[in-house]
């Protein structure tokens, strides 16, 4: 008992970090983050059955008896159940909860407050957006106010980023002459890391940011700084 | 004659994969162009429009595989040739199912 | 050695295997020396030296794998800066996709589909050697680009705008683009030649319902690349020219899009995995019914997994651009596509372990590296399900985890299965016994080092680690993992080192193997080991039982002896040339006698012109590069000439051969066959293009008002109407073949030739803009110097045709080949002018 405490204990930290998908601090993260735990789940099921059915396979020494008959019961059993309708059915719920978490990840409300982020080989740029269109002073910390969904509108200025926090929301690229709007959203008050996730060139590796979610009370709406 | 016996077995054999790629390629054009807003069509027509051509590839893949098992091949490759279509019918609707539950763009 | 010009001399005795074996390596054998080398076309040899290069490759792809795992060892190591970081990525998954995997898989099949299906050699042993050459070649470049330090840098799959002239200005995306064009140009060759030798030069009686199953897969994996390779080619092409004239295809600022390159790429990537796997697969299951000792279960189904495969592997693309900004509808289609390629690839995987289950499974050194296999490949396949799932794609895409599902699926369906094959193969090879002991050492070693290195990378992905960084110095959570993946990888080199010192053990020292050591039922092992350049004394005729699923190994013996005494068709070589037969695709039924090219300097000529072109591209010689052109197309003219026999070359082929007609006064012979087959990967090329400018209309920013008044009035409306009525004319003269050419119809074929370059030329020099000026002229452009190319290869063909009959080239044999070519530079030339007319471009 006292074993699998400690060792789910060290699971969760061997989870922890700045940039862990593991560690949401966003439902939209979070949503991913069950989503992928119960993918794992379900494939470390299937890969268990494929090896146990070829460990005992290999162990086998007879010949299947019935002549014709025999092999296309085999066929069956083998191609037909196991090799299409078991991963058809599995497949179609994970499509169906693909589509539903995914749904979770769009923007759908265009008028939720919105920042932009403008990625270049020298780094990162933020600034808030007004509903009018008129962009607000550029920082480079992302300021947004915690508990909110919040768009941030995502553009280059050279070649194609990415645009990631990844204990938020998952990540979207920052391609020049086609903005992106994604959305993310930070449950608590705090500083959450992001990276560029797109190679980009020499300065790829150090291309960090930092995302800043402030309390809700006087919280920054878009258009204020 | 020579040509005709491998181009009956290949449309035999093929002719449901083919029509998949092709709804394939129709839906994601159709899909690209009204979100480009090139067709001036509402959600909610694109998301029909994209019905109907499924389903009318649906059909199209359903008769061609009827007439394709009527073709004069051996009957191995007639097992083959309808595992195939099996197959081609299958993955229109799998490939086509958000369709029914998402709109364009 | 005299021939005649009618019916065969009186045969070498069909029961004096020794006088026939003399007899056919004579007309089969190389020449000695470095001539030798060069001059090398027999795919046996070939076959061999393409998977020697590749296995040459794959050492050098893994020493900078090894290099990579040094700097990411520590968080901030200083071994390598990013310039240099950046070099050894993206030369590493360039060499291990390009220069390692597909060569790898093209050697395989080109060594083993002539045996395997009861034939002499393939179908187009020149074009065998032009592709090694051109591939020897064009790695070549990309080797010295690396040791001068200007290696390709922009990943291996070279994204714009980063890979574009301002973002990398030195020669380094050139070095990437010329020269994998340069490979792919193997890979083509490789393609048309396995098709058409899988449909036509098979045993007599081995209808399509028996072709071997490798042959079944290796047919799918051509069809994959004659479809999937060209997109790369074009936007490849596109690349270039815009980085050496500035046309704007993918510069969102001038109408292009950066977006249309990830698509080109991924077209041509996503299948490019599906043609490494196939292959590897095809061995698999050849492999997995020997040790089973049964056939196959579930025959039927596995040859539609495998188009099914052929054909969903074209729908998953997008699923490498999940995070590019593209509505949920769309997303979702390839998120569903991804998840369906697994049903054909479980249907594959249930269907071996069902072959198991009830056979009688032995335990051999292939067979470890098979559990190699199910234990890795399965693992990767099921992390690759996760990764079409778009949320989690979302999170996943361009962190380790992703280097980790690839690694397993590539690993783990490409290189352990080949390396079970090697094993396998190996007594065929060299004709010599395994050396026991070490190959169960390394294959551990490389199990454990494989999934020591990249177990624990999923956890690093998750854990934020993106893809190619060099350092990670604010991340200590990623430190032991990195260590941990480190020092696997150093294990998994301990291991591929002890399989190379294992298999030089091998060759040099294992004691001279039995016949069919492993007791197969293949016809590749009807033969003497190592086999003779001829692979078999005679071929198999329709009544002898060739069919791998009923051959027990004894009888396959005595089909080996029986096919040595000169008891099947085509004994020996008494007319003095290399001989095989071909048949009906369908049926199998005996229809012709293929006359094939012996030893010639040709191919390698041929692949050191081509090479003048691509270094005088890389250098910016564009004048001479355009010299080099002319140059190419001189000596692919001269391939086409008769074929004499190798003894005497002073007498000619005869007319039949054992009741049969020889290939060269054929009309849908191979040269038809292979002609047809390349305008597959023609059309494919073209539809590419097409896509490109519907793509670029659509969706890239910057189409609207970029349409001008065009000065000339109607003119260019009517340049294209020239065009267009050249093509019209081409079509009619392809529909109108003859046997031999009437003046009525080179008439037409001229005129046609003539209408639809002068209208492209007057077309393109009437645009209203120039292509750097804005993408639309770019892809008009483009279109416009696709037909003129076009228009100037048959050109070229025509006077090649010329030439050839006037050195005794029968004229029936290259009459359907125009044909098909007038028909489709017709056709493209109609689509072109209307797609031009229609979107005012």
């Amino acid at each position: 008992m006292r074993a699998c405490l400690f060792g789910s204990l060290l699971l969760l930290a061997a989870c922890q970090g700045p940039l862990s998908t593991l560690d949401p601090g966003g439902p939209q993260a979070r949503s991913v983050f069950v989503f992928t735990s119960a993918m794992v789940l379900v494939a470390g099921a299937a890969f268990a059955l494929v090896i146990g059915l070829f460990a005992i396979a290999l162990r086998r020494g007879r010949r299947v008896t019935g002549g014709d008959a025999g092999s296309v019961r085999a066929e069956r059993r083998w191609v037909v159940w196991l090799g299409i309708a078991f991963p058809m059915s599995v497949l179609t719920v994970l499509l169906a909860a693909t589509l539903w978490v995914g749904e979770g990840q769009f923007v759908r409300n265009d008028r939720l407050p919105t920042w932009r982020a403008t990625a270049s080989q020298g780094g990162w740029q933020f600034a808030p957006l007004g509903s009018d269109g008129v962009q607000g002073a550029t920082t480079d910390r992302l300021v947004i106010p915690a508990g909110e969904p919040v768009i941030v509108e995502i553009v280059s200025s050279d070649v194609i980023h990415s645009f990631w926090v990844p204990r938020l929301a998952g990540k979207m690229d920052a391609v020049p002459g086609k903005p992106n709007r994604h959305l993310i959203q930070a449950d608590t008050p705090g500083t959450y890391l992001g990276q560029c996730a797109e190679y980009c060139g020499v300065g790829h590796d150090r291309m960090r940011f930092e995302v800043l979610a402030t309390a809700p009370r006087g919280s920054a709406a878009g258009g204020q700084p | 004659m020579r040509r005709s016996a491998l181009t009956r077995m290949a449309l035999a054999l093929l002719s449901g994969l083919l029509l998949w790629a092709l709804w394939f390629v129709l839906a994601y054009a159709l899909h690209g162009a009204q979100c480009a807003g090139a067709l001036g069509l509402s959600r909610t027509a694109g998301q029909i429009a994209q019905v109907g051509l499924w389903l009318f590839t649906l059909g199209v893949i359903v008769l061609l595989a009827r007439r394709a098992a009527r073709l004069d091949v051996s009957p191995e490759l007639a097992r083959t040739a309808r595992y195939l279509q099996i197959t081609a019918i299958g993955a229109t609707i799998f490939a086509g199912l958000p369709i029914l539950v998402l709109a364009p763009c | 050695m005299t021939t005649h010009q009618t019916s065969a001399q009186p045969p070498v005795t069909p029961h004096d295997p020794a006088a026939l074996h003399a007899e056919l390596d004579a007309v089969w054998r190389g020449l000695p020396g470095w001539r030798g080398f060069v001059c090398e076309v027999n795919h046996g040899a070939i076959g061999l030296r393409f998977m020697i290069t590749a296995i040459i490759y794959f050492a050098i792809g893994g020493v900078l794998a090894m290099l990579i795992r040094v700097q990411l060892a520590s968080p901030r190591a200083a071994f390598v800066g990013p310039d240099i970081y950046n070099q050894l990525f993206t030369m590493h998954g360039t060499i291990m996709m390009f220069l390692f995997a597909i060569p790898m898989l093209e050697g395989l099949a080109l060594y083993l589909l002539p045996k395997v299906m009861g034939a002499r050699d393939m179908a187009y042993p020149r074009l065998s050697a032009l592709g090694w050459w051109c591939y020897a070649l064009g790695g070549a470049i990309l080797l010295v680009a690396m040791l001068a330090g200007v290696a390709p840098d922009g990943g291996w799959f070279m994204y714009t705008p980063l890979s574009d002239k301002v973002h990398t200005p030195g020669i380094n995306a050139d070095v990437w683009l010329l020269g994998i064009t340069f490979v792919e140009i193997s890979a083509i060759c490789a393609a048309v030649e396995i098709t058409v030798s899988i449909l036509k030069l098979r045993a007599e009686g081995m209808a399509l319902t028996r072709l071997p199953l490798f042959a079944w897969y290796m047919l799918g994996t051509a069809a994959m690349m004659l479809i999937g390779f060209p997109p790369l080619i074009l936007g490849s092409i596109l690349l270039e020219v815009q980085r050496a004239f500035d046309w704007a295809f993918f510069d969102p600022a001038r109408g292009g899009d950066p977006i249309l390159w990830q698509h080109l790429f991924w077209l041509f990537g996503h299948p490019e995995v599906y043609i490494i796997f196939l292959p590897a697969a095809g061995a698999l299951s050849v492999m997995i019914a020997t040790f089973a000792r049964q056939p196959i279960i579930g025959h039927a189904i596995i040859v539609a997994a495998i188009w099914a495969m052929v054909f969903l592997s074209f729908g998953l693309w997008v699923h490498h651009m999940f995070t590019i900004g593209i509505p949920h509808l769309a997303l979702a289609f390839f998120s569903a596509a991804s998840m369906l390629v697994a049903v054909p690839t479980s249907v594959q995987i249930f269907a071996w372990i069902g072959t198991l289950w009830s056979g009688r499974p032995r335990w051999s050194l292939p067979m470890l590296h098979i559990t190699g296999f199910f234990l890795t490949f399965v693992l990767g396949g099921l992390t690759g399900v996760m990764l079409a799932a778009v949320p989690f794609n979302w999170q996943a895409h361009d962190t380790a985890f992703v280097t980790a599902h690839l690694h397993y699926v590539l690993i783990g369906g490409f290189v352990f299965p080949m390396l079970a094959a090697i094993t396998y193969w190996m007594p065929h090879f060299t004709g010599r016994r395994a050396v026991r002991g070490l190959g169960s050492a390394a294959f551990w070693l490389i199990f454990i080092g494989v999934h020591g290195t990249f177990l624990v990378m999923h956890l690093t992905g998750l854990l934020g680690m993106p893809r190619r960084v060099s350092i990670y110095p604010d991340n200590p959570e990623w430190e032991l993992l990195n260590l941990i993946s480190s020092v696997g990888g150093f294990i998994m080199t301990a291991g591929f080192a002890l399989f190379a010192v294992d298999m030089g053990l091998q060759l040099f020292m294992g004691r001279r193997t039995r016949r069919n050591p492993w007791r197969a039922t293949s016809l590749d092992w009807a033969m003497r080991l190592p086999p003779p350049t001829y692979n078999l004394a005679s071929l198999p005729r329709a009544d002898m039982e060739t069919d791998e699923r009923t051959l027990t190994p004894s009888r396959l013996d005595m089909l080996a002896t029986t096919l040595a005494m000169g008891e099947g068709m085509l004994a020996g070589a008494p007319r003095g040339v290399r001989e095989t037969l071909i048949i009906d695709a369908v049926s199998g039924r005996a229809e012709a006698v293929a006359v094939l090219p012996g030893n010639t300097m040709r191919p390698a000529l041929t692949a050191l012109t081509i090479g003048l072109f691509f270094l005088a591209m890389l250098a910016g010689f564009y004048w001479v590069a355009a010299a080099a052109v002319v140059l190419v197309a001189a000596i692919c003219a001269s391939w086409i000439r008769p074929v004499a026999p190798i003894q005497d070359t002073t007498s000619a082929v005869p007319e039949t051969i054992e009741g049969l007609p020889a290939s060269p006064f054929c009309r849908y012979g191979l040269g038809w066959w292979g002609s047809a087959v390349l305008l597959v990967a023609n059309t494919s090329l073209f539809a590419s293009l097409l896509f490109a400018v519907a793509f670029l209309s659509v969706i890239a920013p910057g189409w609207e008002g970029a349409v001008q008044e065009n000065p000339h009035g109607v003119l260019p409306m009517a340049a294209l109407l020239v065009t267009a009525i050249g093509g019209a004319l081409l079509l009619c003269a392809g529909l109108w073949s003859q046997r031999a050419a009437t003046a009525g119809q080179r008439a037409l074929a001229w005129a046609g030739m003539l209408a639809v370059a002068a209208g492209a030329l007057a077309s393109g020099a009437m645009m209203t803009g120039s292509p750097a000026e804005h993408a639309r002229h770019a892809v008009q452009a483009a279109i416009l110097a696709y037909l003129v190319i076009h228009a100037l290869i048959l050109l070229t063909m025509h006077l090649a045709a010329a030439r050839g009959h006037r050195i005794g080239v029968q004229a029936v044999a290259t009459q359907g080949v125009l044909a098909q070519w007038h028909g489709y530079t017709g056709l493209v030339a109609l689509v072109g002018a209307l797609a031009l007319a229609v979107a005012k471009l």
